[in-house]
């Protein structure tokens, strides 16, 4: 369901942007735009959109792919990302995701590298 | 080279059973099967050396051209547009904007040139080993030497390989991670099974990625927009240890070795734009560049004869 954006905790924002803008590769979480497209807006047919979803939504998806709850992840991508992934990196990156407006998060837009990858 | 293989498999084993074993304890047949993999293609490179943290580009005139070739390796078109013809971008062969290990990483690229290559026959420094990116790779115009492209590229690489000894060209992660030659020939049919399997998701059955609003969120592996013959891409053995390690993303290492390489096969047979040192016909431009096993440039696969489309095409931004 969809959310109005809210407003990021400060000490969660460097950690959120980074996962879903650059990802953490040492890690071995890939950003989230690198597959949901430029500002996760969506790549259809198999990546849903990001933006617009509430934190509260977020945070339980990647919840249940982690304890392999969740139906409808081809290949195991989100399994296999989610296991790499902390409780604080979760709560990081939903506050973050859910803070954005899709109009508003485009690649590139921080003076950081260029793209989400 | 096997022996190579042979040592990190026994590291890959113990990897892949350390990640199972945090895996929490589920039971729920809502459990869909997920590959083993390793988090990233550094796991079995046996690399050591850490990059600089991109946080840490200075804020000077220095600093400005490292962040130049930082964003080129990220959005190449956007930055370098003069001089990529056709969709990819560098890191979708660079991992992590060429920081990782086993991921063609630039660190170690620059700590091992100048160098003689047996692909021009001539000892190439950096920059006339970038040129050759742009112009296979990116199927395009070579950057002028010193120009800023050449000059941004090179800052950064040298800015990435910081406290790496220069000169040693072994140096582990450099390039794609070995892999054995195949067991059984790499094969179109069962290549065009693992492809569908594991590549399609991302890259379309047709292999020409997706785009979203006019930015290409997943490369396009053939066709016009692709890589051109003349590419270390095209090349099945580097496209399989490319794949191997770093493929499906976020899933390093999660194929067999003859998967790679079937699956590299299919990739690379078919049709990609002409290589730009044509020599008037197939058979002789293969004769002169591709006379090798590990192309498919001027053979015949799935009924094409493949490379027969004439000049090459001149380049457009």
């Amino acid at each position: 369901m969809a959310a109005p954006a809210q407003t990021v905790p400060a000490d969660l924002k460097p950690r959120g942007e980074q996962l879903a803008v650059y990802g953490d590769w040492k890690a071995g979480i890939p950003a989230c735009f690198r597959c949901h497209g430029p500002g996760g807006v969506g790549v259809a047919p198999a990546f849903p959109a990001l933006t617009g979803q509430s934190a509260t939504y977020l945070d339980q998806q990647i919840t249940a792919w982690k304890n392999g709850t969740r139906s409808g992840d081809p290949q195991g991508l989100m399994h296999t990302i989610a296991l790499r992934m902390s409780d604080a990196d979760t709560k990081a990156v939903t506050a973050w995701l859910a803070a954005q407006k899709p109009e508003a998060a485009v690649m590139g837009k921080t003076n950081q590298a260029g793209g989400a990858q | 080279m096997s022996k190579h293989i042979q040592q990190i498999k026994p590291l890959l084993t113990s990897i892949l059973l350390a990640s199972v074993a945090v895996v929490p304890m589920v039971s729920s047949a809502a459990v869909e099967v997920t590959p083993k993999s390793a988090p990233n293609a550094a796991v079995l490179t046996g690399s050591t050396f850490t990059p600089p943290d991109p946080s840490t580009i200075p804020n000077d005139a220095f600093g400005k051209m490292v962040q130049l070739g930082r964003n080129i390796m990220f959005e190449s078109k956007k930055y370098a547009p003069q001089y990529v013809g056709n969709s990819l971008n560098c890191v979708n062969c660079h991992t992590d904007g060429g920081a990782m290990a086993g991921s063609a990483p630039l660190w170690g690229a620059w700590v091992s040139y100048p160098a003689y290559r047996g692909k021009n026959k001539k000892v190439n420094t950096y920059e006339d080993r970038l040129q050759g990116c742009f112009r296979y790779s990116m199927n395009g115009k070579m950057p002028p030497l010193g120009s800023d492209v050449l000059v941004a590229l090179s800052a950064y690489s040298y800015w990435l390989a910081k406290g790496l000894p220069t000169g040693d060209s072994k140096i582990a992660g450099r390039g794609y991670p070995d892999l054995p030659e195949p067991k059984q020939a790499p094969d179109f049919v069962r290549g065009k099974t693992v492809y569908e399997a594991n590549c399609a998701i991302c890259h379309a059955a047709n292999g020409q990625g997706r785009v979203v609003n006019g930015t290409v969120v997943f490369p396009p592996l053939w066709g016009a927009q692709s890589f051109n013959w003349g590419a270390g891409m095209g090349s099945i053995k580097n496209a399989a240890k490319f794949i191997f390690a770093n493929m499906p993303y976020g899933q390093s290492y999660s194929l067999t070795p003859q998967q790679a390489w079937d699956v590299a096969y299919y990739m690379d047979g078919h049709e990609r734009p002409q290589d730009p040192r044509w020599q008037g016909s197939v058979a002789a431009t293969r004769a002169k560049y591709h006379d090798n096993k590990n192309s498919l440039y001027g053979t015949k696969v799935n009924g094409v004869l493949l490379g027969d489309t004439g000049a090459p095409k001149p380049f457009k931004e």
